[in-house]
């Protein structure tokens, strides 16, 4: 214990940090330390934890259009503890949203704002008005649906603005649309503009505090405040000590709960989003429905402003030196009333989008859609042309592509020219229907090569033969015994008056059955159905001899093999 | 001093406005065979996917820039409406049950022809792409406009 005293000592003598310490620690608090008053260093701790946990993301946030949805999904997803980090931040922007309300609404109950600390309280709301901002850019930042699509109606609603409002919007959104310069202008605002604005802020804010001290409560006279003095420190800091672990320990339980924060799919300007803003912005969001033409633009810029210019102007219109809010009444309730319609507006708000289906509808495909985008995102990997771009990566995906380019126009749809290939081709049930009635509309019978007649084996038989073609796929869960029945059928029965099945015999008055549906008969197929060995000259369909490069064909032929595995839509 | 830093400093700040900074090449892009397309049948949605899109110093080919909502009538005539919305720019869908368009953000309405629906706070109808049929393909011209105004101000 002497070594440090003496390394204290040694420092003291040469910066006289006990005096400073001292005096920050030594602070008298008239009346007693209170709970009451712990909600400023809760929204202190919340700033650090906010500071820390925002640049431990930032070493992983890449600030552009392509990048940033993958490199939030990355920290997500792949880093150890990623999601804590980001729950925190995400979840902490919330609960500063809270605690300022909570000091506010404190500092309003307990006058605090009466002179000489109008300034602080205008400093306060000031403050208020920088969290949302944050929030409000942080929002943008992970470049998901919900962030893209509910920035842009905040960004919307400040092109109503008059007369300069698409310079604004444009100033806000820098340029004519949502991209890159987006992402970097809201990212600098985000981690250098705001916090920098708010550390000022809080400093004056503690200066003037310290200034004037805290406002004692109204319910104690003169005499009884100087009875009841207590230093902030231990007795009000071990309260504020108590109220930030417990504010801390609620964080990190809602951030377990929930593991972390929510992302959503990359932002696509091409689908359909139930945008929602933070749940701290309904309000706002729930006000808009209601007023519409000149009266919204009066809401929606006007709101904001008389909101924030009460609340700046309090100090200098409840002037009276009583703290008692039984004599402030009428401004307490206008600051009540306030909050109970920001509550109904919030409530009502959920409550719609509960009862919608529609809305719960499209809620659920929007967050399988992200839970499938962040799987193929951490398998596969992020394709440098942007978040979106990822649902390319899912295997057959290109394969889907180039039959819907090439090959849909004939074999899917309402104006068919061949077989219709959808979910469930070639399956056991694919080749059983055929085979009950090759000529029926969903096969040839759009086709002219409609002159086959249907099966008539039934029972065993009948699935013995759909076996045998099944088999010639080398689907790996063929039956052999079963399709050697079939294959007996088929050279006594009427089958082999047309077809053979051996791949090899040519110019029969069907095509050759071997191999069907397997990888190397299809390929072989697209390239040249008119190919002998199958349709010859009867053959419609287009060779796409040459058009296909080695992997795009076999892209192709994966994705008609993986339909025999999937069920054929009703109807 | 001052005046050397902040009017540099605004300038740089104030670039983007005013300026194409994201942009997608005025030339029709396809988007579906036209014959996909059904007569006399609700209204679907097509995601437009241009080539050349410019966003800053980016320039991306296949890219998804946004979606219309696309119709034939029995004449075979094709129309194409912008997904976004006019009032604050989310996405509408059609909703077949009421044969309508309805934003999903603050409830705007538009009739199955894209007008204005007396119920919700658009300014204006949602905003036609024009439409042109080249060898059985369709195209359309992609274009956004400025957001809750009556005109129609392209961006």
């Amino acid at each position: 214990m002497l070594g440090l005293e003496r390394i204290g000592d040694w420092f003291d003598e040469r910066t006289g940090y006990r005096e400073g310490l001292k005096k920050a620690l030594d602070e008298d608090v008239l009346g007693g330390a209170r709970f009451a008053y712990v909600f400023g260093s809760v929204l202190s701790f919340l700033l650090v934890l906010q500071m820390t946990t925002g640049v431990f993301l930032a070493m992983y946030y890449s600030p552009s259009a392509t990048d940033a949805w993958a490199s939030v999904a990355f920290v997500q997803d792949q880093v150890s503890a990623g999601w804590f980090v980001r729950g925190l931040h995400s979840h902490g922007a919330s609960a500063m949203v809270i605690v300022a309300g909570l000091h506010l609404l404190q500092v309003a109950i307990f006058g605090a704002y009466k002179k000489p600390r109008e300034l602080n309280w205008i400093i306060g709301v000031l403050m208020l008005g920088l969290i949302l901002a944050f929030a409000l850019t942080g929002y943008l930042l992970p470049w998901d649906q919900t962030g893209y699509w509910a920035t842009q109606v905040a960004t919307g609603i400040a092109g109503t603005s008059p007369v300069i409002g698409e310079q604004v919007q444009q100033a806000m959104q820098a340029g004519n649309g949502y991209g890159n310069l987006t992402i970097t202008r809201f990212f600098a605002l985000h981690v250098f503009v705001l916090p920098a604005a708010l550390i000022g802020m809080v400093i004056l804010h503690l200066k003037l505090f310290r200034k004037h001290h805290q406002t004692p409560p109204w319910w104690l006279d003169k005499r009884q405040l100087k009875a009841r003095v207590q230093p902030f420190w231990p007795d009000q800091m071990f309260r504020d000590m108590v109220a930030m672990a417990l504010v801390f320990a609620a964080l990190v339980a809602v951030n377990l709960y929930t593991h972390g924060a929510p992302l959503d799919a990359p932002a696509d300007p091409s689908t359909a989003f139930d945008a929602r803003p933070e749940w701290y912005f309904r309000f706002l969001f729930q006000g808009l429905k209601y007023f519409h033409g000149i009266l919204e633009v009066i809401v929606a810029l006007g709101a904001p402003v008389i909101v924030g210019g009460v609340l700046l102007a309090l100090p200098f219109l409840d002037r009276g030196p009583d703290l008692s809010p039984k004599k402030r009444l009428p401004y307490l309730a206008v600051l009540g009333v306030g909050v109970a319609m920001v509550g109904a507006l919030t409530v009502v708000s959920f409550m719609e989008d509960k009862n919608n289906p529609e809305f719960q509808k499209a809620h659920k495909a929007a967050r399988e859609s992200a839970k499938k985008a962040r799987a193929l995102a951490s398998t596969y990997g992020v394709p440098p042309q942007g978040g979106a771009a990822v649902f390319t990566m899912e295997p057959g995906y290109r394969g889907n592509q180039l039959f819907k380019r090439d090959c849909a126009g004939c074999h899917a749809g309402g104006e068919r020219k061949g077989p219709e290939i959808i979910e469930g081709y070639n399956s056991r049930q694919w080749i059983g229907d055929f085979l009950r009635n090759p000529s029926a509309n969903r096969f040839f019978g759009v086709t002219k090569l409609d002159d086959m007649e249907p099966v008539s084996e039934t029972g065993e038989d009948f699935d013995a033969l759909v076996e045998l073609v099944y088999a010639q796929s080398g689907a790996p869960d063929a039956k052999p015994q079963l399709a050697a029945k079939g294959q007996a059928l088929f050279d006594d029965g009427s089958c082999s008056d047309c077809h053979s099945i051996d791949w090899e015999t040519e110019e029969e008055l069907g095509p050759n059955l071997g191999r069907r549906g397997s990888a190397s008969m299809l390929k072989e197929f697209i390239v040249n159905p008119g190919h002998l060995r199958w349709y010859g000259d009867k053959n419609e369909m287009p060779a796409s001899k040459g058009e296909y490069s080695k992997a795009d064909l076999q892209e192709l032929v994966n994705y008609l093999i993986g339909l025999r595995e999937k069920q054929r839509p009703k109807g | 001093m001052g005046a050397v830093m902040a009017v540099p400093l605004v300038r740089y700040l104030l670039y983007p406005v005013g300026r194409k900074i994201v942009s997608t090449p005025d030339a029709p892009i396809d988007i579906a065979a036209a014959a996909d397309i059904v007569a006399g049948a609700d209204p679907v949605r097509l995601p437009i996917i241009a080539s050349g899109v410019r966003d800053a110093w980016n320039r991306s080919d296949n890219v998804a820039v946004g979606s219309c909502w696309v119709s034939k009538d029995q004449q075979g005539a094709i129309t194409a409406f912008s997904s976004v919305c006019p009032h604050l720019g989310c996405s509408v869908s059609f909703i077949e049950k009421s044969s309508d368009f309805r934003c999903p953000c603050h409830n705007s309405a538009f009739d199955k022809n894209g007008a204005k629906k007396d119920d919700g706070p658009a300014k204006r109808g949602l905003d036609p792409l024009q439409v042109t049929v080249e060898e059985g393909r369709v195209k359309v011209t992609y274009q956004r406009f400025r957001n809750d105004i009556a005109e129609r101000e392209p961006v």
